[in-house]
């Protein structure tokens, strides 16, 4: 697993290979190649190419606007609603480039959910905030409804405290919870890759250890994809570390690697503290 | 603990005494001499500042309270020194405040104008409350470039316009064309509601479009970000975020619509009768207003019950306002 996602993919003859290697098609869901994003003129996100395995979760490091949150909004093309916000390069996801005009969206977005920096629950009860996907797409089945509810909570390490008050409004929570109530929304939809921007930055220290704890258990059976600026974190909870600069990755490989043998001064410096 | 802080304490007091000498010599400097003493230009402005904003709030209050004090003791001077019924004036229909009925009191029956001041507004509010949210969407969600080149200043254009000119239009349009469809004058509620539904159009829209602009991107992200599509996300997040910005529009629509006089005036016939259908003349308590003002003596029955008039019309304002004061309150707690 870990042989394919090294390697860095630069070229397109590079990218061939790899789709059609069975490491590939085993391990990756996601990948992108040569992602570049423009906002008017200026290059946010310069060539990226990154491969993201199954089952694994990878952090994105770097100092404040290196674009890294830009590549992540790039990834389910929630980019594609800001004005004047371009996107060169492709994003594949089981061999689809969800960047191709014939994709729905909207599906992608289903299969691919997004959690962001700040807790956003709707102004509705903590049930209709889990159930909104499924009722929108027409799950009228009160049983089954339950059952999602239930699930997604449960998996989002919310169920026990929220049980007894599911129809109280979701605004009551604590942020901690209201996060985590974000985190089973997405998971509602039965996606299969997770994208979270900077999740627990605005959050307590208590609530920060649930949600990484909640992320190492949500490994399991999701592809992660997290955004963060906190070193120790991305040390403790992902498998790969990616480190972005200036819109570029400078360097990508394994937790281990990056953090105890960063081939790049750069990296060493950010890690330690000294850019950013 | 409390010992030790107190022990500091005594120490920081003994690292900086100042002597008698020097204690003296601070007593002894006249207040003027000293910079720090001296009053600045700026605090003078400030002060003057101070008195001019409140002279300005204080006027501002004064000249509300003698308004309502004026017309609430001229509106009830009706019911007190004339002797009306309260009771005949909300459920009479016949206005005929020279002569008196054989009870002996004045006939004061302001329902056909109540009637057809509601129905006026109300029908009004319904026909422009979806056009102008309809309108907002298109402005904020659709299309925001379009909405800021064209439809804005259409907007402010529509805002602008003297009420005199929406009447001279209805009388010469709306009249007619309503003559020719349906039997009748043309004259009548059916005129009204489509001139003033005109009327406050751009106000609900202006108003709806802030309430929608102001829900929070974020809360639009997320519902995109589950997969929902541009619709699903107005009708599910927007909407219902802004709903209590949007009712407060239509309220603020009512309350224009309620108290628009000369347009309406021009166009609904003015009979003081109860309509039996939408294309009959009728009259609203306005244009009552404005028609009998010019014919009345101060002091007199006449008079006093167009006051009265005037106080229904100041109350159901208040009422508005306290509505939209209401919802205010509910959507920031």
């Amino acid at each position: 697993m870990q042989s394919v996602a090294l390697q860095p993919v630069t070229m397109k003859t590079d990218r061939t290979k790899l789709v059609d290697s069975p490491d590939f098609q085993r391990n990756s869901v996601l990948q992108t190649t040569n992602l570049s994003v423009y906002y008017g003129g200026h290059c946010a996100v310069d060539q990226v190419s990154l491969t993201f395995p199954k089952q694994s979760v990878t952090a994105l490091i770097g100092p404040s606007g290196c674009g890294k949150s830009t590549f992540l909004r790039s990834i389910n093309r929630m980019n594609d609603d800001i004005d004047q916000c371009r996107t060169e390069g492709e994003v594949f996801y089981q061999g689809v480039d969800l960047h191709s005009p014939y994709v729905n969206l909207h599906e992608i977005r289903k299969q691919i959910g997004m959690v962001f920096q700040r807790p956003v629950p709707f102004a509705k009860s903590i049930f209709k905030n889990v159930a909104a996907g499924p009722m929108r797409d027409g799950v009228k089945d009160k049983k089954e409804l339950q059952r999602i509810v239930e699930d997604s909570l449960k998996k989002a390490a919310l169920w026990e405290e929220v049980k007894d008050q599911l129809h109280t409004s979701a605004l009551s929570l604590s942020g901690g919870q209201q996060q985590r109530l974000c985190i089973a929304r997405a998971l509602a939809m039965q996606p299969s890759v997770l994208l979270l921007d900077e999740p627990a930055s605005a959050l307590d220290p208590v609530s920060t250890a649930k949600i990484e704890e909640l992320i190492s258990q949500l490994k399991k059976d999701y592809t992660i994809v997290i955004v963060t600026h906190n070193m120790q974190q991305a040390a403790r909870i992902s498998d790969k570390v990616a480190y972005f600069y200036m819109g570029r990755v400078i360097e990508h490989g394994t937790t281990e690697q990056i953090f105890t043998n960063p081939r790049h001064d750069q990296t060493a410096h950010y890690i330690n503290g000294r850019i950013g | 603990m409390h010992k030790e802080l107190s022990q500091k304490s005594d120490y920081n007091l003994q690292v900086s005494p100042i002597s008698k000498g020097e204690y003296m010599m601070a007593k002894m400097i006249k207040e003027t001499e000293h910079p720090l003493y001296r009053k600045s230009n700026k605090m003078r402005m400030e002060r003057f500042g101070k008195g001019l904003t409140f002279l300005s709030v204080a006027l501002a209050a004064a000249i509300t309270a003698a308004i309502l004090f004026l017309v609430f003791s001229k509106g009830l001077s009706t019911f007190i020194m004339n002797d009306g019924s309260v009771k005949d004036f909300f459920t009479g229909t016949t206005w005929n405040p020279a002569e008196v009925n054989s009870l002996g009191k004045p006939i004061i029956g302001a329902l056909p104008f109540l009637v057809g001041s509601l129905a006026v507004t109300g029908i009004s509010a319904l026909l422009s409350a979806p056009l102008a949210i309809g309108a907002a969407i298109f402005m904020s969600e659709i299309a925001p470039k379009t909405g800021k080149r064209i439809m804005q200043p259409v907007i402010e254009l529509l805002v602008g316009i003297p009420s005199v000119v929406y009447g001279f239009i209805g009388l010469t349009v709306v009249v007619p064309f309503l003559r020719d469809l349906f039997p009748g004058s043309g004259f009548g509620i059916a005129a009204g509601t489509i001139v003033l539904s005109v009327m406050i159009l751009p106000t609900v829209t202006s108003l709806a479009l802030d309430a929608i602009q102001a829900v929070p991107r974020s809360l639009r992200e997320a519902s995109l970000a589950l997969g929902s599509t541009r619709w699903q996300m107005i009708c599910e997040v927007v909407l219902k975020t802004a709903k209590p910005g949007l009712m407060m529009a239509v309220i603020f629509g009512m309350a224009r619509a309620f108290g628009e006089a000369l347009a309406v005036q021009m166009v609904i016939g003015n009979a003081a009768v109860i309509p039996h259908s939408l294309f009959e003349p009728a009259s609203t308590l306005t244009s009552i207003l404005t028609m009998g003002m010019g014919y009345t003596v101060m002091g007199q029955i006449e008079n006093n019950a167009l006051w009265s008039l005037a106080l229904v019309l100041l109350l159901m304002s208040l009422f508005f306002t306290i509505t939209v004061r209401m919802i205010g309150k509910g959507k920031s707690s």
